[in-house]
């Protein structure tokens, strides 16, 4: 849980951009899960449970803008690895378009200094 | 069995029941995708240490805070749809100047008229007879049946008289008949169009998910 209770913003900005960082990570190259949720929780606040990155993975296959494969790992039984569709690599770009406005508006209208 | 080992299964064991109220396919994606992840945590270096796994443990979170965001992703999105009154545009214009089209364009339109969910019964019935074929056969044979009935039998006598004989009715009454014929459909389709456009405005909207699956789950 975060501070801020009902009122903060941010697990509904989170959830609502979580899916586009997902996408744009696996732009670059497949990944197997455990190396995207690391990956992403390397971000300082990006994400609070690993554990809900994988419901996500999961609505992002069935929306068809990832696809899995298994593949052998070097080490241990083989892997699920994620890639991202042609039509994820569209709604990421149309997103990511879309989120620098909204992050430009947002920066004009926020106080400078966070005293 | 290790200590860390029953840790990780009895997470796994809690996260298995607290997931029992999701679809079985997703429940089954789910406890894979976790416990695939803490396999490989474990072998990037968490290994049997307890505290490095129980920090695994905790990175990923409570099976109930996995499994509610499973249940918000499990749920599609779902957005108002209303259909449009194109159906019933297009049955009212093929019954109408669809008609000049002979017999198809009428047949079409009538085909439409009975498929769309917006007309009773009746109604269509109405839309259906006030012109079989509807006014393109009228406008038809408009150019065509004062030719044919009205005629004239003249019978000329030796003494140089002719004596015409006109059959049928007074000849005013054929533009009559063809203007009501011509009007009376689109009199009727303006109706029947005004009451599917007020049905349709009242009708509750489909509720349908924001995005369709493309693939389907293997």
């Amino acid at each position: 849980m975060e501070p801020g209770g009902a009122r903060n913003p941010l697990p509904q900005l989170r959830r609502g951009v979580l899916e586009y960082c997902v996408l744009s990570l696996l732009g670059d190259e497949e990944l197997y899960g455990f190396d995207l949720v690391r990956r992403l929780s390397d971000v300082d606040g990006m994400v609070i449970s690993e554990g809900t990155i994988y419901p996500l993975l999961s609505r992002l296959r069935r929306e068809g803008w990832v696809t899995t494969t298994w593949a052998e790992s070097g080490s241990g039984p083989p892997r699920r690895y994620y890639a991202v569709t042609p039509e994820g690599r569209r709604a990421l770009h149309e997103f990511a378009a879309q989120w620098r406005r909204f992050r430009d508006a947002v920066d004009q209208l926020m106080p400078r200094s966070t005293s | 069995m290790t200590t860390v080992d029953s840790l990780v299964s009895d997470y796994l064991d809690r996260l298995g029941q607290v997931a029992g109220t999701l679809p079985p396919d997703r429940r089954a994606e789910l406890l894979e995708g976790i416990s695939d992840h803490i396999d490989a945590a474990r072998a990037a270096g968490a290994a049997d240490d307890e505290a490095a796994v129980r920090t695994v443990l905790d990175r990923l979170g409570t099976p109930e805070e996995i499994v509610a965001a499973a249940r918000e992703d499990a749920v599609p999105t779902l957005v108002a749809r209303r259909r449009g009154t194109g159906l019933e545009l297009a049955a009212v214009l093929m019954l109408t100047v669809g008609s000049l089209l002979p017999v198809v364009g009428w047949l079409v339109g009538v085909g439409l008229l009975w498929a769309s969910p917006r007309w009773r019964v009746l109604e269509k019935i109405v839309g259906t007879l006030v012109v079989p074929l509807g006014p393109g056969v009228v406008f038809y044979a408009g150019a065509i049946l004062p030719l044919a009935v009205i005629s004239e039998v003249c019978t000329g006598y030796p003494d140089g008289t002719v004596d015409c004989v006109s059959s049928g009715p007074p000849g005013w009454i054929y533009p009559v008949v063809l203007a009501v014929l011509l009007v009376a459909p689109v009199v009727v389709a303006v109706w029947l169009f005004r009451l599917a456009a007020r049905r349709a405005r009242q009708e509750p909207p489909d509720l349908v998910p924001a995005y369709a699956p493309t693939r389907p789950s293997p």
